[in-house]
């Protein structure tokens, strides 16, 4: 479970968060809406403990990030901003590496790749170097790391930006098969129709502050909107940087 | 630090390191090929000195100067009597030199008079200034010798007409320049510290900014400091690697070099190539963490390797400034420039001073420590992985 519970993070005069709260529940997809430079991948790498927050305080799992983030991370998925590839390896031995620092080995650590190479479809290039993967292909490898400790909590930053719509799906796919299998995934985006299909709470973020949190039925019924597009937009009260 | 992620942290880099099969042989063929070179000037150097000695003197007019050609045999000169003349024989052999006496010295040397020999030489040509100069040497020398018979048949003592006399006294020896060359081999295996880890700490630190792979490897349950100490070891192995294959491989070249020919002796032991070894090992620990935190900074390869090549030339240095053996003990701090003097120390065959050692080895771990948590800091700050 992750409880965001009122994190405010500042960039010189820019004040990145604002008093952010909000809870993701195991067995539960929840997405952080918001348009471009809500502050959604700030809260994420709050999150995963890369930045620290001025005040506030993240549990993952009941463990405080911000004092114990290398515990707190063991029990993290995670699919970062960015998600380059080493190019000489093959995505085999990424996952046997990212395995590894997370503490597993030998035919344990063999049978989770085979696992979660099937898992997102990767067995035709799982021995080839990663020199010159498509986008689809980088983002799976991203995705087979990010569930190979079975992770209590995933946390995926906008995992389907720039992917045609096999790998979309793909994508959608493995967390909703992570979700079954009771994990908390938080997913940042800025797509309607991703949230609207695959989500089960939606917490929406503008100029760092919460503007809604709860379900997406909750969220129609509290605006009036006839769409999840239309409620964001009276939420957020601009239309800027929201794709369907 | 768990000691199990460093472990692992350094086999995927060695491993990635390895891959890179290109830029691994370039920065091993780099440092490999100095001594290539350096056996091969040397090798060309002692078969001229070797041959400086055994070149024979052609002398023209043999006949009419039987006490030179005494004295010149005497002082190991190889005569070679020819009634050709000089200018046809050098015309024939270039670099000869050619000593013409002309037929009127015997009658000018008994009538008291001071007989003008002729010496025919290319002074442009080294090993041909090098025998003509001994050459001029022995003939004076004679010519002094005879001057003290005059003075001593006129009832005066010799040295009347020689108020002074110079003798030069060569600390060089016969391989002096050969010498002087093998001196320049530690330069090399220092150049090979530099250039074997170069592209492995550009990569694994300079590289996973610009493969956008940092926020991910530093979002797993590892710290930073963990990673940076991961990444600098597997440059520093790279980087040792090459510099004692340098080494192993100027020490098999140099055994199949005939040095003694020009009086030199190197023929390093077991001993003392661990000890050379173990002199390099603090070096490399702070050329990795140096050039680790150097390509940390980079943003490009490109940009991290201008940097890179900028530190290779760090050894060259060593060519305006030395430690020698008046330069105070406090001095061998300085990593490389303590380095390259003890390891110039055992190439002379000295040993160096154990706390001259310690000095160095000081500097160094000091040195690489300072720049590792300098590393693990930025690693670890939110502002450098972020650049906010």
């Amino acid at each position: 479970m992750i409880v965001v519970n009122q994190i405010s993070k500042r960039f010189k005069t820019l004040q990145a968060l604002d008093q952010v709260s909000f809870t993701a529940r195991p067995g539960t997809i929840t997405a952080l809406l918001g348009p471009n430079g809500a502050g959604k991948s700030t809260c994420l790498r709050i999150l995963y403990g890369l930045l620290a927050p001025d005040s506030g305080r993240v549990a993952i799992d009941g463990i405080d990030v911000t004092r114990a983030p290398l515990s707190a991370r063991r029990r993290l998925g995670i699919v970062t901003d960015e998600f380059g590839l080493y190019e000489r390896l093959t995505p085999r031995d990424h996952l046997r590496y990212f395995g590894r620092l997370h503490g597993m080995r030998g035919a344990m650590l063999e049978r989770a790749i085979e696992r979660v190479v099937q898992e997102v479809g990767l067995e035709a290039e799982a021995g080839r170097p990663a020199k010159g993967f498509s986008a689809g292909q980088r983002i799976k490898v991203a995705l087979a790391r990010a569930l190979l400790h079975d992770p209590a909590v995933l946390v995926l930053d906008e995992p389907t930006r720039g992917l045609d719509v096999m790998s979309t799906r793909a994508v959608r796919e493995a967390l909703l098969r992570a979700r079954g299998r009771g994990a908390a995934v938080l997913l940042s985006t800025h797509v309607m129709q991703e949230a609207a299909q695959l989500c089960d709470q939606v917490v929406v973020l503008a100029a760092g502050r919460v503007r809604f949190a709860g379900t997406t039925p909750a969220l129609l019924a509290q605006t009036g909107g006839s769409s999840l597009e239309q409620a964001f937009v009276e939420v957020i009260g601009s239309d800027e940087g929201i794709a369907a | 630090m768990r000691y199990e992620n460093l472990w692992i942290v350094v086999s995927k880099e060695v491993m990635d390191a390895v891959r890179d099969r290109r830029s691994m042989m370039a920065g091993l063929l780099f440092a490999l090929l100095g001594p290539f070179v350096l056996a091969a000037v040397l090798k060309a150097m002692i078969a001229s000195e070797v041959d400086a000695g055994a070149r024979p003197l052609h002398l023209v007019g043999a006949a009419h100067a039987p006490g030179l050609v005494r004295h010149l045999e005497a002082a190991g000169v190889t005569l070679q009597a020819s009634e050709e003349s000089p200018d046809s024989l050098l015309a024939r052999s270039p670099g000869a030199v050619v000593l013409e006496v002309p037929a009127q010295a015997p009658r000018a040397l008994a009538q008291g008079r001071a007989a003008t020999l002729a010496l025919w030489a290319d002074m442009s040509i080294d090993d041909a200034r090098r025998q003509a100069q001994r050459v001029q040497t022995l003939v004076n020398a004679y010519g002094a010798q005879l001057s003290g018979q005059r003075l001593m048949g006129a009832g005066m003592a010799p040295d009347n007409a020689s108020a002074l006399r110079l003798e030069l006294r060569d600390l060089g020896g016969p391989g002096g320049r050969t010498a002087l060359v093998l001196g320049a081999l530690p330069l090399f295996w220092l150049l090979g510290l530099f250039v074997g880890g170069s592209h492995v700490a550009l990569d694994a630190t300079g590289g996973e900014r610009e493969r956008r792979s940092l926020e991910a490897l530093l979002a797993q349950p590892v710290g930073p400091g963990t990673l940076f100490i991961g990444k600098w070891l597997t440059a520093s192995l790279f980087g040792y690697v090459s510099s004692a294959a340098a080494l192993l491989l100027s020490v098999l070249a140099l055994e199949r070099l005939p040095l003694y020919e020009v009086g030199i002796a190197f023929a390093p032991d077991a001993a003392m190539l661990a000890q050379m070894l173990l002199i390099l090992l603090p070096l490399a620990l702070l050329v990795g963490a140096l050039q680790c935190v150097v390509a940390l900074h980079a943003r490009t390869h490109k940009e991290g390797q201008i940097y890179l090549n900028l530190l290779q030339l760090a050894p060259m240095l060593l060519m305006v400034e030395k430690l020698g053996a008046t330069s105070a003990p406090s001095a061998h701090l300085l990593p490389m420039l303590s380095q390259h003097a003890h390891l110039g120390t055992l190439v002379s065959g000295g040993t160096p001073a154990p706390q001259l050692l310690a000095l160095s080895v000081a500097g160094c771990i000091g040195g690489a420590a300072l720049l590792i948590a300098f590393g693990s800091r930025r690693l670890g700050s939110e502002r450098f992985v972020f650049g906010l």
